[in-house]
């Protein structure tokens, strides 16, 4: 009775928090206790388990509470716009009739649909978006989803997009805020991975000549696809990012610890197209939580963090319309930060300049990058 | 509500706004967050008012819901947070020494399959429970009734694993050493407690 560790030790078997060595332990001292407590512990055993009667309804005061704040609710949406509260108070009752409403409707709309894709092969062909280097582009797909599209970027779909139909191909890179559709997933295919979202805020970074694709999750939830690996599937979380690196040019070395190989995918594949992958948790913005370099772009700006500058090089060759050449090759390396906002390509160059040092010559759309 | 049900929910919340979803959390935690707010404000209308207040708060940031790890947590730190703040503006002197909550906690009524033995037992360990000090009782509602795991409950009050432990060790102890005489005599008296067994 007087052994505090037994008392520790049942209350962590009660609340399943035993290991399995404790578990042996407990049931040592319960052994050896002068008296018989085997018991008061049964009994604590079955007292533990009661706990006060929940209905499975809610109660009539939860009912009132809920009452009051879908009330307040109701005056909440994203983007401050007042919603009508009597259509949320009445919900469910409305709920019950929408049943039968509901099947009217999808028997209309499914002879509906049979019919105008069997007469509509007009719309059936390709429509495609190209922005020139140098450009940030906002597009609204027929299905709500708005995509900006960044500079040497291209994306494209067939036919009616929206109502069957929300599958886009893209080359290069591209921020989308997709419109929710839980019947239809929205899918965005690059390169050689596939993305495919209910509704969610995601950039896609996959450019033709690239070593790797980028995909970042800003909020929702994605699932990307790795075509050459049809069996494999990688979940993100929002503020995570996924690099996939592709072709045998690869500097694998590049890639940290933390890298995820596809085991099965390197025996089975030859190793010109082995994929490695890896996903990255996004260090927060102290500042603004909202802020990350992967989505810099589609605010007109050009950020980067710890990136070499080849890499810093190619988004400001998207950005300027211009060629960036490195003369001498260790320059491409060096790991450099910034953010851009509305400096011109020599302004740019100039701070960089400050951060590292280098020469650069310009000629036309040509810049040479030279110690 | 187990963890799957809880993550879906909040999923359906974040993706798409489920006002349905919403309304089932809200009911799910009402009854344990309203307990635990008048444990520290002593007043059931500003226990109601913070409740609401927090909801309020969540639905605001319904779209990144499922950043939040641990949605439980999340919600006993924000109602503890609201109700200290509430103490600290109306002048309350409050030094976070969680002996000075008021929880009148008690095990639960017996439901009617329950024969009538246990439950007058059940006031001898009410009795035991009341006189626990009312830190280590709020500890042991929070584990027993709410079901919530000892890292939790460590998160939710700013206290060590190892304190709550302690605690659910010492309120085990009590009440065993308190129905001992009680539960011997009466099995005595009427045989075993169970009559299943």
């Amino acid at each position: 009775m007087e052994n505090k560790d037994l008392w520790i030790l049942l209350g962590k078997r009660l609340n399943g928090e035993i290991t399995e060595q404790q578990r042996a332990s407990l049931e040592r001292l319960i052994h050896e206790s002068d008296e018989d407590i085997s018991y008061l512990i049964e009994f604590l055993e079955e007292t533990w388990q009661k706990k006060t009667h929940r209905p499975f309804t809610e109660d009539q005061k939860v009912s009132d509470q809920w009452q009051k704040l879908s009330d307040r609710l109701g005056y909440i949406s994203k983007d401050g716009e007042k919603l009508p509260k009597r259509f949320w108070r009445r919900n469910i009752l409305i709920l019950k009739s929408w049943y039968k409403i509901a099947g009217c409707l999808v028997v209309f709309l499914a002879v509906g649909f049979y019919f105008r894709s069997r007469f509509n092969d007009s719309t059936m062909g390709k429509h495609e978006i190209i922005v020139a280097k140098g450009k940030v582009r906002q597009v609204q797909l027929p299905d709500g989803t708005s995509v900006w599209l960044n500079g040497g970027s291209r994306l494209w779909y067939k036919g009616r997009l929206g109502t069957r139909n929300r599958e886009v191909w893209l080359e290069g890179e591209a921020f989308f805020k997709v419109t929710n559709d839980a019947a239809v997933p929205f899918t965005v295919n690059a390169s050689s991975i596939t993305v495919e979202v209910l509704g969610t805020n995601f950039n896609v970074k996959a450019y033709k000549g690239d070593p790797d694709i980028q995909t970042t999750l800003i909020s929702g939830r994605i699932q990307v696809l790795l075509n050459n690996d049809p069996d494999k599937k990688v979940l993100l979380s929002p503020h995570e990012k996924l690099t996939v690196m592709s072709g045998g040019s690869v500097d694998v070395k590049s890639v940290d610890q933390k890298e995820s190989t596809g085991a099965k995918s390197l025996q089975s594949i030859p190793r010109v197209n082995a994929l490695k992958y890896q996903v990255q948790v996004l260090p927060l913005n102290p500042t603004d939580s909202s802020y990350f370099t992967e989505t810099a772009w589609v605010r007109n700006e050009l950020a980067f963090v710890y990136q070499p500058f080849s890499e810093v090089a190619k988004q400001m060759e998207r950005r300027y319309n211009v060629h960036i050449i490195f003369k001498d090759s260790s320059l491409a390396q060096v790991v450099m930060t910034g953010v851009f906002d509305k400096e011109t390509v020599d302004e740019a160059l100039d701070v960089l300049k400050m951060i590292t040092r280098f020469s650069y010559t310009r000629i036309n759309d040509s810049i040479y990058i030279d110690r | 509500m187990d963890e799957n049900a809880l993550k879906s929910l909040t999923e359906q919340v974040a993706r798409f706004g489920d006002q349905q979803a919403f309304r089932r959390l809200f009911s799910y935690f009402y009854d344990y967050l309203f307990f635990f707010s008048n444990s520290y404000v002593k007043s059931k209308e500003e226990a109601e008012e913070i409740i609401q207040d927090v909801f309020v708060s969540l639905w605001k940031r319904r779209s990144t819901l499922t950043e939040i790890t641990n949605l439980k947590v999340y919600l006993y730190v924000a109602v503890k947070n609201l109700s200290i703040n509430y103490l600290k503006r109306s002048g309350f002197h409050y030094n976070n020494d969680l002996n000075q909550l008021d929880v009148p906690y008690a095990e639960p009524p017996a439901t009617p399959e329950e024969i009538l033995v246990t439950s007058e037992i059940r006031q001898e360990i009410n009795k035991s429970i009341a006189e626990l000090p009312p830190k280590c009782r709020l500890v042991y509602k929070l584990v027993k009734e709410d079901g919530l795991r000892y890292r939790e409950v460590a998160d939710i009050l700013h206290i060590s694993v190892r304190t709550v432990e302690n605690h659910i060790g010492a309120a085990l102890k009590k009440i065993a050493a308190d129905i001992q005489i009680d539960l011997k005599t009466r099995s005595f008296r009427h045989g075993p407690l169970r009559q299943s067994k």
